[in-house]
């Protein structure tokens, strides 16, 4: 929990904020759209290149993908299995409506 | 969008690997902040020009809100127990499912701990996506239809909202933007909070 973390959690709810205030949910924004667009692929270049750089994460890069692959089918089941069992609790039928609405 | 993305990380990691000038390398780590805050700062306008978040909250009942908690615990139990099956403890599996699928936040959170955690964070996050506009239809099918805003977690307010609504029904909209609302804000606490562990 350094600044940097406080820095992103502000920059996030000033855009929440600026956001509700000054802009519709009906109009369409396009250049939000683009904007976030570029920004994502500058960010994902900017970290491949890092992954790129560094030869002990390129020599590993096999065993890396494989452990982030396994983690991932883990993480979906869990994740789909624990809402399961809340939706049940919940009392909830498949398509999330309430039994005895 | 997939595309786009293994091609920019492709590139990206080759130019890393083959002309790597050791001052480009020093300035990603600008421009990797720089990056993020122009993102986070677009995300949270889209966020807030919906601005019913709260008042859908409300609609629902507050109920809703054990949705992601639910994603929460599924993630990182199950993330733990993966690293039986891994040469890495439960910590390191856990901080990479911690990301809840937002690749281009979680990677760059685990980058000061260590640079594979944090490859392999990315490589995860894009996986969880990926796989989640493949699964949605069958789990919308064959589980249930909350089940589907479990699979892209974060991912569920934006980029994967149009499958999930698509293979369910309008109400479970809804469910998946409150559910990925608040998955999106977990993510920068719960990384550094595994890692602390």
């Amino acid at each position: 929990m350094d600044t940097t973390l406080l820095l992103y959690i502000g920059i996030m709810a000033a855009g929440i904020l600026i956001g509700s205030r000054t802009m519709s949910p009906e109009k369409e924004y396009k250049w939000l759209g683009r904007l976030q667009f570029l920004a994502l692929m500058v960010l994902i270049t900017a970290l491949g290149i890092r992954i790129g750089a560094d030869d002990k994460v390129v020599s590993s890069l096999k065993e890396i993908g494989l452990s982030a692959f396994v983690i991932t089918i883990f993480t979906l089941a869990g994740s789909v299995l624990c809402l399961w069992l809340v939706r049940k609790w919940m009392g909830l039928d498949r398509e999330g409506v309430k039994k005895d609405d | 969008m997939t595309r786009s993305i293994v091609a920019a990380v492709t590139a990206g990691i080759l130019a890393g690997y083959f002309i790597a000038p050791e001052a480009l390398v020093r300035s990603c780590g600008a421009l990797i902040t720089g990056g993020l805050c122009l993102l986070l700062f677009l995300v949270g306008l889209d966020i807030g020009r919906q601005g019913t978040i709260l008042e859908d909250i409300k609609k629902v009942g507050f109920r809703v809100l054990l949705f992601p908690v639910a994603v929460i615990v599924g993630t990182l139990v199950f993330a733990a127990a993966s690293s039986l099956l891994l040469p890495l403890s439960p910590r390191e599996t856990m901080a990479v499912a911690s990301g809840l699928g937002w690749y281009s936040l979680a990677p760059m959170l685990l980058a000061e701990y260590s640079a594979s955690l944090s490859a392999m964070s990315f490589l995860s996050n894009v996986m969880r996506e990926v796989l989640s506009i493949v699964l949605i239809p069958f789990v919308a099918k064959y589980i249930g239809h909350t089940e589907c805003i479990a699979l892209p977690a974060a991912a569920a307010m934006d980029t994967t909202l149009p499958i999930v609504v698509g293979a369910t029904s309008d109400r479970i909209a809804i469910y998946s933007i409150t559910s990925g609302v608040v998955l999106s804000f977990a993510v920068p606490v719960l990384v550094p909070l595994v890692m602390e562990l």
